[in-house]
C-alpha cells in the first residue's frame, strides 16, 4: 500500500536533519580542504614562475580546479547519504518490496534493443534504478543519459568534438499484459509520416494520432495491443507525464522513454534539502510506478498470467 | 505538339500509377480479410473445449452449442462465406449464453479449464476485433482512392467499386468490463 507524501515526510524528518548536519560538516571540510589545496597550488606556482604572466592564469585555473575537486568529493558523500537513506525510503513508501539501487541502471544493450532509438550511443550512463512489482506486473526503470559524438572540421582544418543527446531521462520497462511476437513502436507525431524500413499503422483515435505515429512489424498485432481503450489510456498517460513520451512494445514488454533533463535523486552540498524537492522526487517515482495503473497492466483476462 | 505529347504522357503515367495503387489496395483489403478469417478459425477450434466444459459441469446446458457443434462437423476450410458469417453470429450468441449460464454452476466457474477458456476467448475476441479494425482501415483507404477525384475516373474505368466496412460490434468499441468477466 503506497504511503501519502505527508506521512512519508513526517517519517523522513529525523533523517533529513541528519542529512543537513552531515551536509554542513562536509561542506566545511570540503571548503577548507579545497582552499588549502588551492592556496598550496597558488603559492608553489607563484614561487616557481613569478615572472611569466601566461602561467599566472594557468595557476589560477589549476587552483580553482583543485578547489572544486575537493568540494566535489564531499558533495558526492552528501548525495550518497541522500540516496541511501532518503530516496530509498521514498521508493519503499510508494512501492514496498521494490529495490532502489543508485548505482544500477538500464543497460546499454537494453537501450539499443528496445527499438526506441535508432542511434547507437558513443557515451552511455545510467543510474538510480528501481526494480519492483506492482500487483502482477514486473517493472524497472532508471535514469539514462545517452549521447552521440560528432566531429566537425573548420575551414582551417581544425577538428572540434562535440556531443549531442540521443536521450536524457527515464527509461521504463514493464511486463505487458498481452502476449505478442512483433515489434510496435509509438514515436512522437511527426509532419512526415515515413520512416525507412518501417511500416506505419494509422489508427482511428484522433487524439491518439495527434500524439503518436505508430509503426509496426504486424499491423493486426499493433491494433491488438492498441485497443480503443489502450489508446485512450496512452493519451491520458501522455498528458499526465507532460507529453514527450515514446513507447515500444517488444517481446511482450512495454518500454517507455520519458525525456527529462533534470538529474534526479541528487543532493547539493551548498543548499539545504527542501520539502519541495523531496515532494518533487516523490511525484516522479509515483508517476513512474503509476504507469502500471494508468495502462491497466494488471488486468490479466488474457492468456498471459 | 511536344507539349501535348508530354501532357498525354503524364496522364498515362498517372493513370498507370493510380491503377497499380488500386490493385495494391484491393489486395491489401483481401489480405486483411484473411486475418479475420484466421481469427475466426481460432475461435472455431475452441468449440471442442467449450463443449467439453459444458458436458463436464453443466450437462443440462449442452444445447447451447448444438448449432455451432453441427458446423464443427465440417472442417473450417469447407465452410462457405455465408456459413462462416453465420458461424460468427451463432458462436457469439452461444459464448454469451455459456458465460451467462456459468453463473449458475460454481464448479464450472471455479474450474481451471473454465478460467483458461475465458482467457483464450477474451484473447481471440480482441484479436478478432483488431483484425476487423485492420480490415476497415484498409477498406477506408481503398474507398478513399476509389471515390476521390481524379482517381475516381480511373477506378470507374476499371470497375473498382466502393467496399462496405464491417460493423464493429458495440461491445468491441467499449472497454472490457473486468469486474463483469471475473465476477465471483
Amino acid at each position: 500500500m503506497a504511503e501519502s507524501f505527508d506521512t512519508l515526510y513526517n517519517r523522513l524528518e529525523p533523517v533529513l536533519e541528519q542529512l543537513e548536519e552531515r551536509r554542513r560538516t562536509l561542506k566545511s571540510q570540503g571548503v577548507r580542504n579545497g582552499l588549502i589545496a588551492a592556496a598550496t597550488i597558488g603559492a608553489v606556482g607563484l614561487a616557481l614562475i613569478p615572472t611569466i604572466k601566461t602561467f599566472s592564469l594557468i595557476i589560477f585555473v589549476a587552483a580553482v580546479f583543485a578547489f572544486l575537486i575537493f568540494v566535489g568529493s564531499k558533495s558526492a558523500e552528501v548525495t550518497a547519504f541522500y540516496k541511501k537513506h532518503i530516496v530509498s525510503q521514498v521508493v519503499d513508501g510508494l512501492l514496498p518490496d521494490a529495490v532502489y539501487r543508485p548505482e544500477w541502471g538500464v543497460s546499454e544493450q537494453l537501450f539499443c534493443h528496445c527499438g526506441l532509438f535508432s542511434t547507437v550511443p558513443d557515451r552511455y550512463s545510467s543510474e538510480d534504478g528501481v526494480i519492483g512489482r506492482v500487483g502482477k506486473t514486473d517493472l524497472r526503470f532508471s535514469e539514462v543519459h545517452a549521447e552521440e559524438r560528432h566531429v566537425s572540421v573548420d575551414s582551417k582544418g581544425r577538428r572540434r568534438e562535440y556531443w549531442t543527446d540521443i536521450f536524457n531521462g527515464f527509461l521504463f520497462e514493464a511486463d505487458f499484459h498481452k502476449e505478442f511476437r512483433g515489434h510496435t513502436v509509438l514515436y512522437r507525431d511527426a509532419l512526415i509520416k515515413f520512416r525507412l524500413g518501417e511500416r506505419r499503422v494509422k489508427l482511428e483515435n484522433e487524439a491518439f494520432e495527434r500524439c503518436f505515429d505508430v509503426y509496426s512489424t504486424d499491423e493486426v498485432e499493433a491494433r491488438y495491443i492498441l485497443s480503443p481503450s489502450m489508446m485512450e489510456r496512452l493519451v491520458a498517460l501522455n498528458d499526465r507525464l507532460n507529453g514527450g513520451i515514446t513507447l515500444s512494445f517488444y517481446q511482450s514488454k512495454v518500454y517507455i522513454a520519458l525525456p527529462d533533463s533534470t538529474n534526479h535523486f541528487e543532493a547539493s552540498i551548498w543548499k539545504r534539502m527542501t520539502r519541495e524537492k523531496i515532494e518533487e522526487e516523490f511525484r516522479t517515482v509515483h508517476d513512474l510506478i503509476g504507469i502500471v495503473d494508468v495502462l491497466n497492466l494488471n488486468t490479466r483476462i488474457w492468456t498471459k498470467e | 505538339m511536344i507539349i501535348v505529347g508530354v501532357i498525354i504522357g503524364l496522364i498515362v503515367i498517372y493513370a498507370i500509377g493510380v491503377y497499380n495503387s488500386l490493385v495494391r489496395k484491393n489486395n491489401s483489403v483481401e489480405n486483411a480479410f484473411g486475418s479475420i478469417d484466421a481469427m475466426l478459425k481460432k475461435r472455431f477450434d475452441l468449440i471442442p473445449n467449450l463443449v467439453a466444459s459444458v458436458q463436464q459441469y453443466a450437462k443440462h446446458e449442452e444445447s447451447i452449442f448444438t448449432n455451432v457443434t453441427e458446423m464443427r462437423k465440417k472442417g473450417y476450410g469447407e465452410l462457405t462465406t455465408e456459413e462462416k458469417a453465420s458461424f460468427d453470429q451463432q458462436f457469439t450468441q452461444a459464448s454469451r449464453r455459456f458465460f451467462a449460464v456459468a453463473e449458475n454452476y460454481p464448479e464450472l466457474r471455479a474450474s481451471e479449464n473454465f478460467m483458461q477458456l475465458q482467457r483464450s476467448l477474451n484473447e481471440i475476441e480482441e484479436q478478432l476485433s483488431a483484425a476487423r479494425r485492420t480490415y476497415n482501415a484498409h477498406v477506408t483507404d481503398f474507398n478513399n482512392r476509389v471515390m476521390t477525384f481524379p482517381s475516381s475516373l480511373i477506378a470507374n474505368s476499371f470497375h473498382f467499386s466502393k467496399k462496405p466496412v464491417l460493423a464493429i460490434p458495440e461491445e468491441e468499441r467499449g472497454n472490457v468490463d473486468v469486474k463483469e468477466l471475473f465476477r465471483a
